[in-house]
């Protein structure tokens, strides 16, 4: 065969093999709205659910009109099925909401687990999904539950893993769940009710040159960090990658100043971008076995590394690149419904970020030039930003803020170089105010990261970037003083339980409030009235419901339980409605050697006895997170320095867990 | 029909093409007649003598007569002997003048950013019709048709239109592309490219064929996406319009067999590709 013949073969082979295998599937629609946003299938209906007011909003956007619908106690998310039934998922009373089309009442009430949340519906909506953060008997896992939207039934349930919040149901018949504090996904079969794996290996691969396999490489940052808040999930139409807005929080050393850049979390962010919280975006392709696209945030990958190559978003959405506002406190995201552009609200930092949802680089975007994959940022002005949906045209946008009660709307206008992003005028009062305005202001300052007074412009960190919802992330942060764990303070009464801090340096909470403002978040203060709102705000922050609270109140589990809790001389500390006698004390955890020992204050007196109240859903445990269960933290309680354990039977100590976990 | 087995019988269809042409194809060293080589040896077998050479055929005229100082000229039955008469190579894929009625041509262009082979046939004296194939290094896959129609023709210069279409398989869908096969070339999923080619031939057999193209290609992209965040939903089709314009030559190194090289340059009309590519390739023209 010569060589005239042998190329033109050599090209017919190459052409039938290209013809028959490079066309890539098709995108179709994704997923519209998210959170505590929804338009019905015609987008002629918005509907909000408003968390204060346990309403669902039915909104007509062209005549600012609002019907608002009872549902249950503090709803957080709806989804409107292709036949226009509305759910609702009540977090404060563990139930889901159905409204039928053209109904304006509730049609129907199903009743789930404790606190749901997130919903996703099966392809031929025949299926809802339901996950709750906690199952009826027992506060350590959540469940996922699915109900026959045809009548109202539960099918199945199963348990996911620890405070799971969303989901979203991918290639292949499966779905995965979302862990909010610990940052990670639950893979689901479908088809058996099960789960199929418990973990992406998110953390492994963004730690990947620390932690990961093979041997670490030499020119690496210091930094690990560790993905938490993972509270939505937005899946492309085809089901085959999804994103999850998380937050990264940095795992090593904190420095020991404050920072010329505004307080000493301002520095630490991944590859020193943002601070030592820093927002990000996890993406994950799932269309065999998931897998995390994400970034080695412990080798710095901005500048010139391959962008091209990496057909993901960047994994931090805080940027590097000047003039770019930075971004805290993701919430929801959608994609547009060509699935090329995926939106990430962000209620802290109360902005909307565009950015392409399958590569880095294009027109108006390099990110080897800019460290950002963020196209482009639209602020808004509402606080509590938890709700977004894009129309089907793809050229409008509602986001809805459940602390101010309205809707903004954004446009889009022309093309190419011409396009822009307008705003429109607000639809406001949405909902009635129901707090009173102390706390208005108050919780609105808790949930700010740009609000100077509270954090710095470098910083832009608020005080639910770590106290999520008022509560915690289950993060340990290694402090100029050691290792302290985040503080759940929801329920905990602040204004009960001086002195403050793991160390109780604090007598006061004006002298809190001082140093972890200006010295820690690099705000300029706030004046006694407006400190005093935020605090009041923290202080009545309900407790997070705790199914075995009132299953064991007053039965026999309880009185054995609290009996050995009595025995144990746990109660001498832990004493009071508040379950603490406001005092240090040295139950043996001190570390006084190592990378980061304890200093200061605890090193003469211990640590501040905090509040158990809720310790059933604030694992790990211990100031230093050192022990990952209850049990572990009751068996293992080393020359009884910790509770005078050893006196207590087996049985007695599982009396123990069981009461702790009811507190 | 669906996509997969449209996309297998385009691909057996090309390759069929192709390879028929291919396959009657003959050695380059076979236009200059069979010289078969003496059989070879077997190790061990003993030849036999070879045969005794032919007699010298007779002289059809009497030896010429040396004189001092005059001009030498060979005979002619010599030179009819040594050397054919030179045919002129006029089998052009690239450049203006047509094949001719009932003859075919083939080339193939390595180059950036296309690969490209074409197969013509000429269906009357001033119309070719065939079949091509582009890759932008089997990212992009474009089987093509092709159609040329002399317009003018000159003793040594050629005036033509020449119609392409094709539809091209993407490795990556558009909206994950970047700057790859689409911003390179231009191209989107169907392609129609008119143009006109001008080309200038030498008088003799072994003349170079120069020549010139403007191109339009329309390109028809049916898998548009939204370039910037909210502006919308594009329709289903969204066409583009692009223009080379190529130069290069034909170089004979037979009657039927050429060395091929061009240089250009396209420009793109859409905002997310390349404002101007350079193109340029190098390849083979054959009527084997």
């Amino acid at each position: 065969m010569n060589w005239f013949k042998r190329s033109m073969l050599l090209g017919a082979i190459a052409a039938s093999i290209s013809f028959t295998g490079c066309t890539p599937p098709n995108s179709g629609a994704s997923a519209r709205a998210s959170g505590s946003l929804a338009l019905s299938n015609d987008d002629s209906t918005v509907f909000a659910v408003d968390t204060d007011n346990g309403i669902l909003a039915v909104i007509n956007p062209s005549t600012k009109t609002v019907l608002p619908i009872a549902v249950g106690k503090s709803p957080v998310r709806v989804l409107v099925a292709p036949d226009d039934t509305v759910f609702v998922t009540n977090r404060g009373d563990r139930s889901v909401s159905v409204i039928r089309k053209g109904d304006t009442a509730e049609s129907a009430r199903i009743a789930v687990n404790v606190e749901p949340s997130g919903m996703a519906l099966t392809s031929d909506g025949k299926t809802l999904l339901v996950v709750s953060a906690t199952a009826l008997d027992r506060t350590d896992q959540g469940t996922l539950t699915a109900i026959d939207t045809g009548t109202l039934e539960k099918k199945w349930e199963v348990l996911v893993g620890e405070e799971p919040r969303a989901v979203a149901i991918i290639a292949g018949n499966r779905a995965m769940v979302s862990l909010f504090k610990s940052g990670e996904l639950v893979e689901v079969d479908l088809n058996k009710g099960s789960v199929v794996a418990s973990q992406t290996g998110i953390y492994q691969a963004v730690n990947a040159s620390r932690v990961g396999a093979g041997s670490p490489k030499t020119s690496v940052a210091s930094s690990t960090f560790r993905p938490h808040a993972m509270g939505d999930l937005i899946v492309t139409a085809q089901g085959d990658r999804l994103f999850a807005p998380v937050i990264w929080a940095r795992e090593d050393a904190i420095g020991k100043r404050p920072t010329s850049a505004g307080g000493y979390y301002a520095a630490g962010g991944p590859c020193n971008i943002g601070s030592v919280a820093t927002a990000g975006i996890v993406t994950v392709d799932t269309a065999n076995t998931p897998q995390p696209q994400v970034d080695d945030l412990t080798s710095c990958f901005t500048g010139g590394t391959n962008s091209k190559e990496k057909n993901f978003p960047a994994s931090t959405l805080a940027s590097a690149a000047s003039g770019v506002p930075t971004i805290q406190g993701p919430t929801v995201g959608v994609l547009d419904p060509t699935g090329t552009w995926l939106m990430v609200l962000s209620r802290e930092s109360r902005n909307l970020s565009f950015m392409p949802a399958w590569n880095r680089t294009g027109t108006n975007l390099d990110f080897d030039k800019t460290g950002t994959s963020i196209r482009a940022i639209q602020n808004i002005q509402g606080h509590g930003a938890d709700g977004l949906a894009i129309t089907a045209d793809g050229k409008r946008v509602y986001v809805y803020s459940q602390f101010d009660h309205q809707l903004e709307i954004f446009d889009g206008q022309g093309q190419g170089a011409e396009s822009k992003i307008t705003t429109r005028p607000t639809i406001p009062n949405i909902a009635q105010e129901v707090l009173s305005p102390d706390l208005v202001e108050g919780r609105k300052l808790f949930f700010d990261a740009k609000d100077i007074r509270v954090s710095s412009a470098q910083t832009v960190v608020a005080c639910s970037t770590c106290h999520l919802e008022g509560r915690e992330d289950g993060h340990v942060w290694q402090f100029p003083d050691g290792a302290r764990q985040t503080p759940a303070l929801a329920g905990r009464k602040l204004l009960s339980t001086a002195p403050y801090h793991w160390s109780g340096e604090f007598p006061t909470l004006e002298a809190f409030n001082v140093h972890t403002i200006t010295q820690r978040m690099g705000g300029s203060g706030l004046d006694a009235t407006t400190a005093a709102r935020l605090d009041k705000f923290i202080d009545q922050l309900a407790l997070p419901e705790n199914p075995l609270r009132a299953a064991m109140s007053g039965g026999p589990a309880e009185l054995r339980g609290k009996a050995a809790f009595d025995k144990a001389a746990c109660s001498t500390c832990h004493t009071g409605a508040l379950l603490t006698n406001n005092t240090n004390q040295d139950v043996g955890t001190l570390h006084l050697t190592g990378a980061n020992p304890d200093n200061g204050t605890v090193v003469r007196g211990g640590f501040n006895v905090p509040s158990l109240l809720g310790i059933g859903r604030t694992a790990p445990y211990l100031h230093d997170g050192s022990q990952l269960t209850l049990e572990e933290r009751v068996f293992s309680n080393v020359g009884d320095k910790h509770g005078v354990t050893s006196t207590l039977s087996t049985e007695e100590r599982a009396d123990l867990v069981v009461y702790l976990k009811s507190l | 029909m669906p996509m997969r087995k449209r996309q297998i019988i385009g691909g057996l269809v090309a390759g069929a093409l192709l390879f028929s042409g291919a396959a009657r194809a003959q050695s380059p060293e076979d236009e200059w007649g069979g010289i078969s080589p003496p059989p070879a040896a077997v190790p061990g077998e003993i030849l036999p003598p070879p045969p005794p050479p032919p007699p010298p055929p007779p002289m059809s005229e009497p030896a010429p007569v040396y004189v001092p100082g005059a001009t030498l000229l060979p005979r002619a039955d010599v030179m009819a002997r040594a050397r054919p008469p030179e045919e002129r190579n006029q089998v052009s894929m690239i450049a203006a003048p047509s094949l001719g009625a009932g003859k075919r041509g083939q080339m193939v262009l390595l180059g950036f950013p296309l690969i490209s082979l074409r197969v013509l046939f000429g269906v009357s004296d001033r119309f070719d019709l065939g079949v091509g194939f582009d890759t932008y290094y089997f990212l992009m896959n474009e089987p093509r048709v092709v159609a040329r129609m002399s317009l003018a023709k000159g003793e040594n210069w050629s005036l033509a239109a020449n119609l392409e279409g094709g539809y091209a398989f993407f490795t990556q869908r558009a909206s994950r592309e970047s700057r790859s096969a689409r911003w390179l070339t231009g191209h989107r999923n169907i392609n129609i490219s008119p143009a006109l080619a001008v080309s200038y031939q030498g008088s003799k057999p072994r003349d170079g064929r120069i020549f010139f193209e403007l191109r339009y290609l329309l390109a028809l992209d049916t898998e548009p996406y939204a370039t910037d965040p909210l502006v919308g939903v594009p329709p289903a089709i969204v066409p583009g319009h692009n223009v080379s314009l190529k130069g290069g030559a034909e170089l004979p190194l037979s009657s039927k067999t050429s060395f091929v090289f061009t240089f250009g340059f396209d420009i793109h009309g859409r905002a997310e590709d390349s404002v101007v590519m350079p193109a340029a390739a190098l390849g083979l023209v054959t009527s084997l």
